[in-house]
């Protein structure tokens, strides 16, 4: 079975038996074929939260340090490589988050209410939609991402990048299922209204209640 | 009276509905409240148009030199735990570091001259403390003469003794009991000695 298996070309090859190669063998094929599979996700996943291209690039590279690092000591062959690899990047980028929260929200009276992207300059999040705008994003899709809560990106971003399930999202946040879903309901909410705001329409959005 | 299905977690159930997490019996539960409820219908639907609008979300590539670079690190790493981490399991690389710290054993000790490894003053201690083991009568030249010849028998062994009393006799014995150092070689106590070998002659029996 393992012959059939080392038969396969790397790309027919799972994350699982790729990790094995890389560890055991110090196979460092099977290590390029993990990041081309999946970097542009990742990567994705921390611009859409940073806005940032260089920022990105840093964090991206931090993840992936750890990931080189730490592979013997923390990751457990029994999980999905890649959401344990998603967790890091998660983990570094809200690191990153939380400390340009602290640097530039010094005098912030209520932290419940705080948005990260609200207290960026124009100027930051202006080059990042110049960087979407000239580069590979051909809608502003990524504008309108940006513009959200960064809890409710996050949901959305680790959703669309990751298939992750609500139970996987609500895990890697720490936060409930229900406040997953919430979050995920709101973000389509108001992503609705920007959709609708960009091309003159009037939001119509029901109440039920 | 008919038994009104729970909604009470419409919200999730809904957003479940759309990204296809629910069992079968909950989408029934959600398709059945839609049709009673036509604004939750718009709700749902305007729900998944908003999330099929997302999946033209750019995928953006890192840049290359930053792959690259990852590239570099790991191979790097990879090379480091190898070598560290393996070196005690692999008993070839044990081999050739005994064949090499054997061979530099071994050259030193051609290299360096005796006389660093079997001092001469190593020589004259050994001497020195066999001199002071002979009782102080005895120290002169003259009255060892007296006492001892030193001859070579047929046998081509050295023989030390008295001419008129033999090897055995008591002025010699009891010398010698006294020094109480045998005949033998001496092996520098050095791992680097084996090549190399001191004859001294520190006593004898006879």
């Amino acid at each position: 079975m393992m012959s059939q298996k080392s038969h396969k070309p790397l790309h027919q090859v799972d994350d699982h038996e790729l990790v094995l190669r890389y560890r055991r063998n110090n196979d460092q094929e099977a290590f390029r074929q993990l990041l081309d599979r999946h970097q542009s996700k990742i990567y994705s996943y921390i611009y859409s939260m940073v806005g940032n291209a260089e920022t990105a690039n840093d964090i991206f590279q931090e993840t992936f340090t750890k990931v080189i690092t730490k592979m013997d000591e923390t990751y457990n062959e029994q999980g999905k490589w890649i959401a344990w690899v998603m967790r890091i990047a998660h983990n570094a980028t809200i690191d990153y988050l939380r400390k340009k929260k602290r640097f530039v929200d010094v005098n912030a009276q209520d932290d419940s209410d705080y948005d990260f992207y609200d207290r960026l300059t124009d100027e930051t999040l202006d080059d990042a939609q110049e960087v979407i705008e000239k580069g590979e994003a051909k809608d502003s899709l990524m504008k309108h991402i940006s513009k959200l809560p960064k809890e409710q990106r996050e949901v959305v971003m680790l959703r669309h990048y990751y298939e992750m399930s609500f139970k996987e999202i609500a895990e890697l946040t720490n936060v409930s299922i229900n406040t997953a879903l919430g979050r995920m309901r709101y973000a389509l909410i108001n992503l609705r209204k920007m959709f609708d705001k960009e091309h003159g329409k009037e939001t119509k959005y029901v109440e039920r209640r | 009276m008919e038994k009104k299905p729970n909604m009470s977690n419409v919200d999730e159930l809904c957003i479940k509905y759309v990204f296809d997490e629910l069992d079968p019996s909950e989408v029934t539960l959600v398709e059945q409240a839609m049709i009673n409820d036509q604004n939750l219908l718009i709700e749902v639907e305007s729900l998944k148009s908003t999330w099929k609008k997302l999946r033209n979300l750019p995928e953006l590539t890192p840049p290359p030199n930053i792959s690259e670079a990852i590239m570099d690190q790991a191979r790097d790493y990879s090379s480091q735990q190898q070598f560290f981490g393996n070196s005690w399991n692999n008993p070839g690389l044990l081999a050739t570091a005994a064949i090499v710290l054997f061979s530099l054993l071994i050259s030193t000790a051609y290299l360096l001259p005796s006389d660093v490894i079997t001092s001469e003053s190593e020589g004259d201690q050994t001497m020195a403390a066999t001199s002071a083991q002979v009782p102080a009568s005895f120290h002169s030249k003259d009255t060892y003469e007296e006492l001892f010849r030193v001859w070579n028998g047929k046998s081509n062994m050295v023989f030390v003794g008295n001419e008129e009393h033999g090897a055995g006799s008591a002025p010699a014995d009891s010398l010698l009991k006294e020094s109480a150092m045998p005949v033998n070689t001496e092996t520098p106590q050095t791992i680097l000695s084996p090549v190399f070998r001191d004859f001294h002659l520190t006593g004898n029996r006879y």
